[in-house]
Formats: structure tokens, C-alpha cells, sequence
């Protein structure tokens, strides 16, 4: 195997795929990170297999920065209602879930294990695009329609960096994402489907603490440029209104900085850096408000933004 | 008499944005949010200090205020979050 | 003490030898130092060393990550400290830190890197009440509402229940002895508490004399039950020994004052379990002094060796033989069986066991709510 060629989940065989994630070695390189994973549930190796295929694989024996299992529950309830439950490392990190929500938990374990532990970013919740080099940072609470939002604009020719987390080197102050699916909740999974008729989604798993969920794969070409970090240019604060005309409306400073910090996971961890991160991010960004009522107009006034080629 | 002055050590990193700042409480670890008021009054403080009278005169001059009343009425609220957050401390003026 | 697989424990002492290592071998110390909770240790000690950073950078960012955490626990606990201080300030109390917040306030070298949650403290006994009420006045209240727990406490445990800051979230641990009333080993913490000396800068505040320290963190790890910051806690009594070692009199006054409070028995075990696992220097005439006067008999002394060799080593699969989880059970049983009573100790026990389950599940559900 030469040197430049990176083997990636989409050149395992499906049967090596499920070996590897049964044996727990499969390494999936989500730069900046590695992630080891232990699943032998079908459904978890079928979605990696669709969602993750343009991801590198790493060999057994690299260095991962997350160990993760899926645990098939154990006794009795196995045979009634089978559960799967997310150990880090061996511990078991949240209560067990149905069997069927097995890969909807590997996404948000992950969020989790990257959240409590890399230290080295500032880490917001938040949707992270990128067109001509310019970043553009969206942090919302859940309900906001961020994740639908940034969907509609990757199926349009942004880069998808992240849809969940934004991780903002301390020193750089450029933002890193890994790419990774989009997770679309309730009624976002069907407007998608009619927005990206065959876009690569999972099937949709019914009655998680999110209601209904499907992951929708991140384009090619994102994947394939998720080492490029970016210079956050703009932070929008986006928001779906049933039928309002997308529009910006400028937002101050203070008030942003306040509210990336309260859509940051590890703000309070940082002390004096944290804030000298901060209020570096925000000088270099202008912040808007965004309220959004159909996708198309959303799109079409992302592109008029200052700075973002045509 | 009494005046306010800036808390001078390096307790506290202001950050000024136009009109408003943000203030980290290298302590506590805080981070606080100043209106307008309270960021111009942190901007005319400084270490040597002023009294309530001498604050009031300065910030009716400064901002378009309808009246006298509005001008003590904000300096006070303002001056009262200064102290909570202890970016701004009150002591006996001294003979300078 | 050859052990292979303690990848940690072989960077914390012989840091040169990282440079050698694969990135397997990365993998698993960096998963041993989170589990043992000494990653920003090995953190802060490799932040001064020449070629540091030419490290596996892949490890290098988690040991980063780890430091970062540490830094900031370092600024909390003396922010947290200082509110205590300004609490208990208007009642009077004379306020003593114990462990982490004494290092951190004595600044002393084994602060660095090292990470702890709650903040302990010990007072006089007779003013147990005023501080209490004092700090419930600033915010703190008792976080055990269940009953059996405040009496089990209140009746039997050398502290109160736990007091939460309603705002900040953070816990103090309010002790008045060194050990339970119940406990088989009377300590006198009345001399230990009278020999505090103040900390520079902050009225009101002490920590125990540099010997109590040590005796102090020795009584705290070799009679507590549980083993999951063991090795943490082994390195704290490396550092002080190593630190105050230097101090004219230190060892030669040790053993006399082990003998004096009562406390010779977890002397002898830090002493021996230091040298034996962390090199720790240890003068012979000391050791030896501490084994006639405290030591364990050979049956004791071979089981405890048994059990401990064990149990402060990371807390991790990678660290572990057939009879880990064995060794760490009967050290449980132990700390229990040290502290009360037979009758009360198995009315403990099954009490334990019962609500476990519950407990598990509620902080199960709670860690999940933290999930983004």
C-alpha cells in the first residue's frame, strides 16, 4: 500500500466493517481527533458505513483519543426490550437506551467525550460553515433550527465543518470541525429529504429524548478538506419563524460574547484565557441575528453576507 | 466624604466594545456584562477617584439626560452593580 | 517495583523514558491518567522539561486538555477559599484547610497539577454549630436530606454532611476530628489542630504543621475505603515527604509525633507503600523506627501488601489482575471495619447495598443531562 493512499471506511468491505467495529478496531480518524469504537450492533455498522464512508480508517494499533463501546444490555431485559449502553473507556458514561437508538447514542457519547475532555479548544454548541475561506460560527439552543439551516446551506456548496461543535483553537483562534453527520430532528428530517431528494440520511429512530432523529452525511468534498481549519468571519444567531423573510439584523457585541459564552461547554474551564479567547473571537467576527422562515430565502441571503464569494 | 475608586489590581480584564464592555473576574472566574453607564463611568473612574456629586455633574455633561433626576438615578444603579461585581470600591477621600 | 503496564506511573517517574514510547503506549497512559486522575500532574511536570515538546503531540494535546483543568481548579479553590474565609470570618471560627486546599494554599509544590473537587476543612468540634450556621447564612446547605444519613453522619463520622453552595455549586467538607468518634485508632486531632499554622495573607486561615500534614494525608488514604484516587493520593505523600524532607528535624521529629497524636500505624504504610511503589526516600533509621513502633504483624503486613500493591495502582483494566477487584473489596470492608463498629458496620453495609441501585440510576439520569 503506498503511502499517500488512506484506506477509508468506504474501501472496507461491509463484513470487515462489521469485524472491526465487533473486535472494536475500527479507528475512524475524525480529525482532530481518533475515535476507537467496539459496536457490534448491524445498525451502527451500516450507518457508519453510509455516513462516515469518505472518513479515513487508522490501523489497531495508532493511538485513539476516545475509546467507545456500545454495550448490547446484559440479563434478562435482553430478551424483552434490549438496550444498548456507552461506556468510555470501559465506564459506563449515561443510562442505557433502547437497542434501536444505538446510533444516535454513538453521535451524542462522542459530542459528549469531546465536550468533558478536549480542553485544548474552546468548545461552543454550535453549527460551523465555511465558504472562501470565511467561517461562519451559529451557535443556538436546540429548537433554533440550526441544524436544518446548516444542512440546507451544505447541500448548497458551503463546507460543512461541524454541526454541533465548534472548536476554537486557544492560540490560532481558527475554528476546527470534523465534519461529522448532521443530526436533524422532527419534521427538519423531512424538509431535507424533499430539499436533497437522495441525500445519504439513516433511517430515522422514533422516541428519543430528541423526538424523532436521522443523521444526514456530510458531503465528499467536506470530509476531505476537514484538516483545513478556518477563520471565523461572522456569528449568527439563527432562528426559525414559521413564514418570516430571512433576514439579518446586526447584534452588539457584549450581548454576543455573552451568549457564545453560554453556548460553551468548557468557557468556565478556561479562566483568563478562555476570555481573552472569547473577546478575540468576537472582535474578529461581526454578529447578526438571523430569522429564517423558508430555507431557499435562508440560503440566498447567506450568500450576500459581506466577504462570501458568489 | 467618600469617594469611588477602581479596584487597582490586576483582579479584573475589561474588554471594551463601543459603548458597552465585558469585565472577567480573573477570581472568581465570573464574567460579567457593563451597560453603557456603568462603562463610561468605569472609564472616567480611574485610581484616584471621585465623589457621588462630582460622578452625577460629569455624567449629566456626558450623556443627554432629560433631567437631573435620571442622572443620579443611573449613576446610583450603575455605581451599586460596580461594587457587587468589586470592580469598584468605595473609601474615605483622603486628603489629596 | 517493576511493573510493566503502568504506563503513568513509569512517565511520573521516569519522564526521559517517554521519549521512547509508541503511540500504543500513549494511548494507554493517557487512558491510565484519566482514570487515575494524575494525566495534569505528569501535565505540569513535563511543562519544565527540555524536549517536552517534542513529544507525540496526539497525547501532548490531552496532557494540555488535563493542565488546563488543573490550572483552573487551582483558581477556584483559593476564590473558594476566600469566601469560606469571609463566611466563617464574622463567627469567629478559626478555619484549618486540609489537603487539596491547604497545598494550594500553602503553596507547596505537590499543588501543582494536582485535582481535587471539594474543599475540606476542620474545626473545633465545640464550634461544629457556629460554622454550620455561619456558612448556611452564605449559601452553603446540607446536601443529605436523607435521615439515616444525617444521623449516620452526625452520630458516628469525624465530619457533617457535606454542605453544597446553592450558587456555585461547590462542596465543603466540614470535619472536627481526624477520624470518626467510632473509629478502632484514637487520633488526637485537638494537638494536631492546636500545631496549625496560619497561612501568609489570610486571617483566620491554617494548615495542619508540615509533620500533621503528612500524617494528616496518611490517616486519610490508608483508612478511607476507597481506592480510586489512590495512586493521586500515594504521589501527594511522595511530594510532602519529599518537599518538608529537606527541612532540618522533619524526619527526626516524625515518628515521635506519629507516636504522640496516635497515628503511627498510617504512618508506617505511607512510609512503606511510597518507597516501596514511588522510590520516595525514606531514611532507614525512620522506617525502621516507624515498623517497631506502628508496624503490622507478618500475617497483616503480607495481606495488606497483597491488597494495597493493588489498589494504588490506576484505577484501569490495564493495571489490574485476577485479584483487583478482590484486593479493592476487602480494603473497603476494611476502611469500614476501622471506622465502626461490627453491628453498625453490617447495618451500614446492607443499607449500602440496597439504595445503590437507586443511586446509580439517579446519577445515571443526571449525567445524561449533561449531554449536548
Amino acid at each position: 500500500m503506498s503511502a499517500w493512499f488512506r484506506l477509508k471506511i468506504a474501501d472496507l468491505p461491509f463484513n470487515e466493517l462489521a469485524r472491526r467495529l465487533r473486535d472494536g478496531t475500527l479507528l475512524l480518524d475524525l480529525h482532530p481527533f481518533v475515535v476507537r469504537i467496539r459496536a457490534p450492533q448491524a445498525a451502527v455498522a451500516t450507518a457508519l458505513g453510509k455516513l462516515y464512508a469518505h472518513f479515513p480508517v487508522q490501523e489497531a494499533d495508532a493511538f485513539a483519543d476516545f475509546h467507545i463501546a456500545l454495550r448490547p444490555g446484559r440479563g434478562l431485559r435482553r430478551w424483552i426490550r434490549p438496550q444498548v449502553s456507552f461506556e468510555f473507556d470501559g465506564k459506563q458514561a449515561f443510562k442505557p437506551l433502547p437497542e434501536d437508538q444505538a446510533y444516535p447514542m454513538f453521535e451524542w457519547g462522542l459530542n459528549w467525550c469531546i465536550a468533558a475532555h478536549a480542553h485544548q479548544f474552546l468548545i461552543l454548541h454550535a453549527a460551523v460553515i465555511e465558504r472562501g475561506g470565511r467561517a461562519i460560527i451559529m451557535p443556538a439552543p436546540p429548537g433554533s433550527g440550526k441544524s436544518t439551516l446548516c444542512a440546507g446551506l451544505v447541500s448548497r456548496g458551503w463546507r460543512l465543518l461541524s454541526d454541533e461543535l465548534a472548536l476554537v483553537h486557544m492560540e490560532t483562534g481558527l475554528v476546527h470541525g470534523m465534519a461529522r453527520p448532521i443530526n436533524l430532528k422532527n419534521r427538519s428530517i423531512e424538509v431535507i429529504r424533499r430539499f436533497q431528494p437522495g441525500a445519504a440520511m439513516s433511517d430515522p429512530v422514533n422516541d428519543t429524548v430528541k423526538g424523532t432523529v436521522a443523521l444526514l452525511g456530510p458531503p465528499a468534498e467536506s470530509v476531505s478538506r476537514v484538516r483545513e481549519a478556518a477563520l471565523p468571519a461572522h456569528i449568527v444567531f439563527p432562528r426559525y419563524l414559521a413564514d418570516a423573510p430571512a433576514a439579518f439584523v446586526p447584534a452588539d457585541k457584549t450581548h454576543s460574547a455573552m451568549r457564545v459564552a453560554d453556548e460553551a461547554f468548557n468557557y468556565g474551564i478556561h479562566g483568563r484565557r478562555g476570555f481573552e479567547a472569547l473577546t478575540a473571537l468576537i472582535d474578529r467576527c461581526t454578529c447578526h441575528e438571523f430569522a429564517y422562515g423558508s430555507l431557499e430565502e435562508a440560503i440566498e441571503a447567506f450568500e450576500q453576507l459581506p466577504g462570501i464569494p458568489q | 466624604m467618600l469617594a469611588y475608586i477602581l479596584e487597582p489590581s490586576g483582579r479584573f480584564l475589561l474588554h471594551v466594545w463601543e459603548e458597552e464592555a465585558l469585565v472577567f473576574d480573573t477570581c472568581s472566574g465570573d464574567t460579567h456584562m457593563l451597560d453603557p453607564v456603568a462603562t463610561a463611568l468605569v472609564g472616567r473612574l480611574g485610581e484616584s477617584g471621585l465623589d457621588l456629586p462630582a460622578l452625577q455633574r460629569w455624567l449629566d455633561e456626558t450623556f443627554v439626560l432629560p433631567d437631573q433626576q435620571a442622572a443620579s438615578t443611573l449613576a446610583e444603579a450603575a455605581l451599586l452593580n460596580l461594587r457587587a461585581i468589586g470592580l469598584v470600591r468605595l473609601v474615605p477621600l483622603e486628603d489629596r | 517495583m517493576s511493573r510493566p503496564n503502568d504506563l503513568i506511573l513509569q512517565g511520573l517517574l521516569e519522564p526521559a523514558s517517554l521519549e521512547r514510547f509508541s503511540p500504543g503506549q500513549w494511548d494507554l497512559l493517557v487512558r491510565q491518567g484519566r482514570r487515575a486522575n494524575v494525566l495534569s500532574r505528569l501535565a505540569l511536570l513535563l511543562q519544565g522539561r527540555k524536549g517536552s515538546e517534542y513529544l507525540f503531540a496526539p497525547a501532548r494535546a490531552h496532557l494540555e486538555a488535563a493542565a488546563v483543568i488543573a490550572r483552573q481548579q487551582e483558581v477556584a479553590i483559593r476564590w473558594e477559599v476566600s469566601c469560606i474565609q469571609a463566611a466563617l470570618q464574622e463567627s469567629g471560627v478559626p478555619l484549618v484547610l486540609l489537603k487539596g486546599a491547604a497545598y494550594v494554599m500553602a503553596n507547596l509544590p505537590v499543588a501543582q497539577g494536582r485535582v481535587f473537587s471539594d474543599v475540606d476543612i476542620l474545626l473545633p468540634r465545640a464550634q461544629i454549630a457556629d460554622a454550620e450556621s455561619a456558612l448556611m447564612l452564605h449559601g452553603w446547605i446540607s446536601s443529605h436530606h436523607d435521615a439515616y444519613y444525617q444521623r449516620y453522619y452526625r452520630q458516628w463520622m469525624h465530619e457533617i454532611p457535606p454542605m453544597l453552595h446553592v450558587r456555585r455549586g461547590t462542596v465543603i467538607d466540614v470535619h472536627h476530628a481526624i477520624l470518626p468518634e467510632t473509629a478502632r485508632i484514637r487520633a488526637n486531632s485537638a494537638a494536631m489542630l492546636a500545631a496549625a499554622v496560619p497561612v501568609p495573607g489570610m486571617p483566620g486561615v491554617a494548615v495542619l504543621a508540615p509533620m500533621d500534614m503528612v500524617l494528616h494525608s496518611a490517616t486519610h488514604l490508608f483508612h478511607e475505603g476507597e481506592f480510586d484516587n489512590g495512586l493521586r493520593d500515594l504521589l501527594d505523600l511522595d511530594g510532602l515527604l519529599r518537599h518538608f524532607g529537606l527541612q532540618a528535624d522533619f524526619w527526626s521529629a516524625l515518628v515521635p509525633r506519629a507516636v504522640q497524636v496516635g497515628l503511627v500505624r498510617p504512618l508506617y504504610y505511607a512510609l512503606h507503600y511510597a518507597s516501596l511503589i514511588l522510590g520516595t526516600p525514606v531514611p532507614g533509621e525512620v522506617m525502621a523506627a516507624a515498623k517497631t513502633q506502628g508496624g503490622p504483624g507478618p500475617v497483616t503486613g503480607w495481606l495488606m501488601d497483597a491488597c494495597m500493591l493493588r489498589a494504588l495502582r490506576p484505577n484501569h483494566p490495564s493495571c489490574a489482575d485476577r485479584w483487583t477487584g478482590l484486593a479493592r473489596w476487602l480494603l473497603y470492608v476494611r476502611s469500614h471495619w476501622l471506622r465502626m463498629p461490627l453491628p453498625l458496620l453490617l447495618l451500614h453495609l446492607t443499607r449500602k447495598a440496597l439504595v445503590k441501585e437507586t443511586a446509580v440510576q439517579e446519577s445515571r439520569a443526571e449525567d445524561q443531562g449533561a449531554q449536548p
